[in-house]
């Protein structure tokens, strides 16, 4: 009996989430004056230029060639996003409605030249990365066989968790994951390891040349620029004391150049490289961003009224039906809505007595209810208006009296949110 | 006297360690060294002026990846260690 009234005091209006793609700008979802569509495939989209790595642009830091956007527990496979210049777009597909999503933008590409030759001449600065070559080659030096082994001894030590490089990657690439580069580094260096290790004596044999274009130069990059773009990219540059060399002099620092400039592009390359073939997803910004929820046109509440005239403390059921349009209960269940958002119109009905009361004024307790719901928050509501029931005794019309009573908005929990719902708004 | 050793360098498969050399006052008359897998290869160098010479060669018989220095055996002056692809 109470299932079938029940039955016909619920009028369930199902609204399918449509499937529209929507482009969301990133930087929209950043400012967190944007939320994510439910319903729609998502396609994020922005500018390589206005992303940041740390406190500086990504574009200073890393070369994007792929983008991916993904959210924490995703249960389908992120699809590939795409760069086109300084615009990139990366799917993110359809959304649960109402839930907060951990964002996370993973993008994946070369360390840039100027990022890289900076951490080649962090490292050799590194007391550690001399101390370790030093340790290198007095064991190695007219010895064959263990260099290998002493290589990778050489190069963990440099990328361990607490390594020298390790620590210069969580610096140089903030954004990037490197809790430990190990792994990477050994398998990545390895084989331009002959370059690293030679590049601190390259140095020193330049330096040893006393070019006056090389005074004062002590870092690895400061020395490249010198040799590329500065002074000593031509023969006409090569001065002692300002004397031009000529013969010997002059060949010789010009092997000295061409052996520190082999050397220094092999290492910043393999070190560029790094990220690009093992750290794929190192570069990973995240944000916490709230989907849209469904929007409601009405609410199924149940609660207890009283109604003081008559003494009656009942449960009852509403249809609470909302009169300026749909809205939005959010995904933390504070409303941010103004008046318009909580008011409802109360329509239901009680079919009995909470209070043990052993006889009820009430008809066969059937009490019909209307009146004014005010939503609380994105469960409960409060509600008043008039009951009105047919007294017990024979020939007695319709009454009426006063109730108020909270409530709770069941379409609101989670497995019923899409009862009287619609999908995000267009 | 050889006062410093420098750009030590090879080409693989050549069969020589190549290095360039400064030279004091008075030249010299003194052998490179270097020990590869723990033999040791040298060469007579001398000069009887003073400068840089260029491309001076230590004939080997090793191949591989191994670290390199070049020692003069009078003067005691030594190169900054490499690692060759011999």
């Amino acid at each position: 009996m109470i299932s079938a009234r029940l039955g016909l005091a619920i009028l369930l209006v199902w609204f399918p989430a449509t499937a529209a793609a929507e482009a969301i700008k990133y930087s929209d979802l950043l400012k967190g004056d944007k939320k994510l569509p439910y319903g729609k495939t998502i396609v994020l989209t922005g500018k390589l230029s206005e992303l940041t790595c740390g406190s500086e642009k990504l574009t200073a830091v890393i070369e994007a060639t792929a983008i991916q956007a993904t959210y924490l527990r995703q249960k389908i496979t992120p699809a590939a996003g795409t760069i086109e210049v300084d615009n990139w777009s990366a799917p993110l597909g359809v959304l649960p409605p109402g839930v907060s999503i951990q964002l996370k933008l993973k993008i994946s590409g070369a360390i840039s030249k100027t990022r890289s030759g900076a951490i080649v001449t962090a490292l050799v600065a590194s007391a550690q990365f001399q101390r370790e070559l030093d340790h290198f080659f007095n064991v190695t030096v007219g010895k064959g066989t263990v260099l290998n082994e002493e290589a990778r001894r050489f190069l963990r030590n440099l990328s361990d968790s607490e390594g020298a490089l390790t620590g210069i990657l969580r610096q140089q690439v903030p954004c990037a994951v490197t809790t430990e580069a190990s792994k990477v580094v050994v398998s990545g260096l390895e084989k331009e390891f002959a370059a690293l290790a030679n590049l601190n004596s390259t140095l020193k044999d330049l330096i040893g040349r006393n070019l006056d274009a090389m005074k004062g130069i002590t870092a690895p990059a400061a020395a490249y620029e010198v040799v590329t773009i500065g002074p000593l990219k031509a023969s006409e540059g090569y001065t002692q004391d300002r004397k031009k060399l000529t013969g010997n002099e002059l060949r010789a620092a010009e092997t000295a150049v061409d052996q520190f400039k082999e050397a220094y592009e092999k290492t910043r390359e393999a070190v560029a490289q790094i990220v690009r073939a093992e750290l794929v997803q190192a570069v990973e910004m995240d944000a916490t961003v709230d989907t849209s929820d469904l929007e409601k046109y009405a609410g199924f509440d149940v609660g207890a009224i009283y109604v003081p005239r008559i003494d009656e403390l009942r449960q009852f059921f509403t249809v609470n039906v909302y009169p300026f349009g749909p809205v939005e209960l959010g995904a933390t269940g504070l409303l941010k809505g103004g008046i318009r958002s909580r008011l409802s119109l109360a329509f239901g009905m009680s079919l009995g007595d909470f209070s043990s009361r052993q006889s009820s004024r009430i008809s066969n307790e059937n009490v019909f209810l209307y009146g004014i719901g005010y939503r609380l928050n994105k469960y409960f509501r409060v509600s008043a208006g008039a009951a009105v029931y047919r007294e017990a005794s024979p020939r007695s019309g319709l009454l009426q009296e006063v109730f108020v009573g909270p409530s709770i908005d069941i379409t609101a929990l989670p497995g019923l949110r899409q009862v009287f719902a619609r999908a995000a708004p267009e | 006297m050889i006062t410093d050793i420098f750009s030590v360098r090879t080409t693989k498969g050549s069969g020589q360690v190549l290095c360039d050399i400064d030279v004091g006052a008075g030249g010299c008359n003194e052998d490179l060294k270097t020990t590869i897998n723990e033999k040791d290869f040298s060469t007579r160098v001398q000069h009887t002026d003073a400068g840089t010479f260029t491309d001076e060669a230590i004939a080997h018989t090793e191949s591989g990846l191994l670290s390199v220095v070049v020692v003069a055996t009078t003067s005691g002056v030594s190169s900054n260690p490499q690692v060759l692809d011999l």
